[in-house]
């Protein structure tokens, strides 16, 4: 675990080898030796560590804020982008899995499998392109973009309404993996021995399956959640940008453009940790759902 | 006896014509018929891409502002964009971009991915475990972050797009290599190459890769996919190819307009199609081709 935040940083920091364009030499000089961008490069690795892990991951070189601020600004944001279109997918992906699995060959099974395939091989700006073109456009249900409109009566439902374009968007992609891992994950488990045995003991069809098929089917599908979320951030940043939600994904890409590295490291770092807290949550939802597993 | 009944017993090992001649790959493939419908949509836009001359009247970069924004009618099937260039034809050149791009890319990963994994299988140990850490690393990190910083930092040309993507997406490759040397190194062959005193290089190449072969081709073939949709993302969000050469990502960058999105629809959807419509055959022939060719189905 603490490799994945070791080493996040680091491969920023080779990034930061190749020289900045813009203004004469001299100017260029001062500025870096200003920075402290000229003492060599793993002192600055672990003064930039040392300081991080107080908390202070230092200024961006653009806006002059402490980059710290700047995150936590727009963290939120982010978390509820991701935070919504995961619980999105998490319920469409495994319903519409659970239903193809049963009616196996059944032409829901094949809309689902096709419909997966298709949100799966759909690039995700252009899907946002269509949604906004289809339900902000031309029916006018949605918001354009941002993630609210300056006089909104009641924020919260404002929010939401601003939210739901782009959260569906991001989630689809996912709710379709989750689909094909559940299905195959349910078919695999009807085979089993204790489905007959359960079936045998003349238990409802839906308890066989609720109560003994899901439970075990499940658990192959909470690792591909914690294994596709740096996928879902990913996604993030397209779809904030073709959006303008104002959350870390279009801080990525602006800070990426003006090449403001204070507030490049402190992102990729926050979006590591983002991940190795969420596949310590998925061990935790492992240890929930399968009693043989243990926390060790 | 003639000399090729001769031939036929004394020189080559029966299994290996068996499995040459067996009536199965192209059957159980052609048995697959989205996987089929695919080729031909992939073999469709391969043509009209690499002969867009001979398709297509239009120069897709000559402008004319008289032909600017007009919608599609029978000159133009899909119209022209802002500077009076055929939209069709712009989406022929933009998929030989996209497509170069993301074979190149995956040409990269997956040899890449093919020698790290035989290394780690076949080494084990502490260069297995090292190997398999910076991969579980590199799978932990949303990678199009680093994309992102990288193409910035070392510039967006379609060299650095495919060095960069290429360099970033061998994992999953790896980790298959890796799994399928585990699994050959069991076999019987393999303790019988070793007996007889195979040298190391011809173990691999001659017994442990050609093994490995299936899971290769098919997860490089899904990786074509991944590699167009990274680029073209990274093209969209203007740091992937630039303009005026045309790729199916920065053809959709002009919709990031309202004025575009709203008023000239025609200029982005035929480009997203076109991504969309050909990531989906090669997702579904990478599919066809997992079942057609896998021995053990």
């Amino acid at each position: 675990m603490f490799i994945f935040v070791e080493m996040a940083p680091g491969d920023a920091v080779d990034a930061l080898m190749p020289p900045e364009s813009l203004s004469t030499p001299e100017a260029k000089e001062a500025m870096r030796e200003r920075l402290g961008l000229n003492d060599p490069a793993p002192l600055r690795y672990v003064q930039w560590l040392g300081r991080a892990v107080q908390g202070d991951m230092g200024y961006s070189l653009t806006s002059r804020r402490p980059v710290t601020d700047i995150i936590m600004a727009r963290l939120p944001k982010t978390l509820l982008l991701v935070g919504t279109a995961m619980v999105f997918s998490v319920i469409v992906g495994i319903v519409t899995g659970i239903i193809s699995a049963i009616k196996q060959y059944s032409v829901i099974d094949y809309l689902a499998t096709f419909f997966s395939f298709f949100w799966l091989s759909i690039p995700g700006f252009f899907l946002s392109l269509l949604m906004i073109y289809i339900f902000a456009v031309k029916l006018n249900w949605f918001p354009v973009f941002g993630a609210s409109s300056p006089n909104a009566e009641h924020p919260v439902l404002d929010r939401i309404h601003h939210l739901i374009l782009p959260a569906a968007v991001l989630g689809l992609e996912l709710a379709a993996a989750l689909t094909r891992y559940t299905r195959a994950s349910l078919i695999e488990v009807m085979r089993a021995d204790y489905m007959r045995t359960a079936r045998a003991k003349g238990l409802r069809e839906w308890i066989v399956i609720s109560s003994h098929g899901l439970k075990n089917a499940l658990i192959p599908v909470i690792t591909v959640i914690a294994f596709r979320l740096p996928y879902l951030i990913s996604g993030a940043i397209v779809i904030e940008t073709v959006f303008q939600w104002p959350g870390l994904g279009l801080l990525t890409l602006n800070a990426a453009n003006q090449k403001d590295y204070p507030v490049i490291l402190a992102l990729t770092m926050a979006v590591t940790i983002l991940v190795v807290v969420s596949s310590f949550l998925a061990d935790v939802a492992y240890s929930v759902i399968d009693p043989r597993i243990r926390l060790g | 006896m003639s000399s090729a009944a001769l031939a036929s017993i004394g020189g080559q090992p029966h299994a290996l014509e068996e499995i040459k001649t067996r009536p199965g790959f192209w059957k159980r493939f052609v048995r697959h018929r989205v996987a089929v419908i695919s080729l031909v949509f992939l073999v469709f836009m391969g043509l009209a891409a690499l002969l867009t001359p001979l398709v297509s009247p239009y120069d897709p970069y000559a402008m004319s502002l008289v032909d600017a924004n007009k919608p599609p009618s029978l000159e133009h099937p899909l119209g022209t964009d802002k500077l009076g260039r055929d939209t069709l034809t712009r989406v022929f050149v933009g998929g030989r971009v996209s497509i170069l791009v993301a074979l190149a890319a995956v040409a990269i990963s997956s040899s890449l991915g093919t020698v790290l994994g035989l290394i780690a299988g076949f080494r084990g140990g502490w260069v297995d475990s090292i190997i398999m850490r910076v991969t579980d690393v590199f799978m932990a990190i949303p990678l199009f972050v680093l994309l992102i910083v990288l193409v910035s930092m070392l510039g967006s040309s379609a060299r650095n797009v495919v060095l960069i993507i290429g360099f970033l997406s061998w994992m999953g490759v790896a980790r298959l290599v890796r799994g399928q040397v585990l699994s050959v190194m069991n076999q019987p062959f393999i303790e019988a190459a070793e007996s007889t005193g195979v040298p190391v290089g011809r173990m691999l190449t001659r017994h442990v890769l050609p093994n490995s072969f299936i899971p290769i081709v098919v997860a490089s073939t899904l990786g074509v996919a991944n590699a167009m949709l990274q680029e073209a993302a990274l093209s969209f969000l203007g740091l992937g190819i630039q303009p005026p050469t045309p790729s199916w990502g920065n053809m959709l960058n002009a919709a990031q307009s309202l004025q575009v999105l709203v008023n000239e629809p025609w200029v982005w959807i035929g480009p997203g199609l076109a991504i969309a419509l050909t990531v989906l055959s090669i997702n579904f022939l990478g599919d066809g081709l997992r079942d057609a060719l896998d021995p053990y189905v």
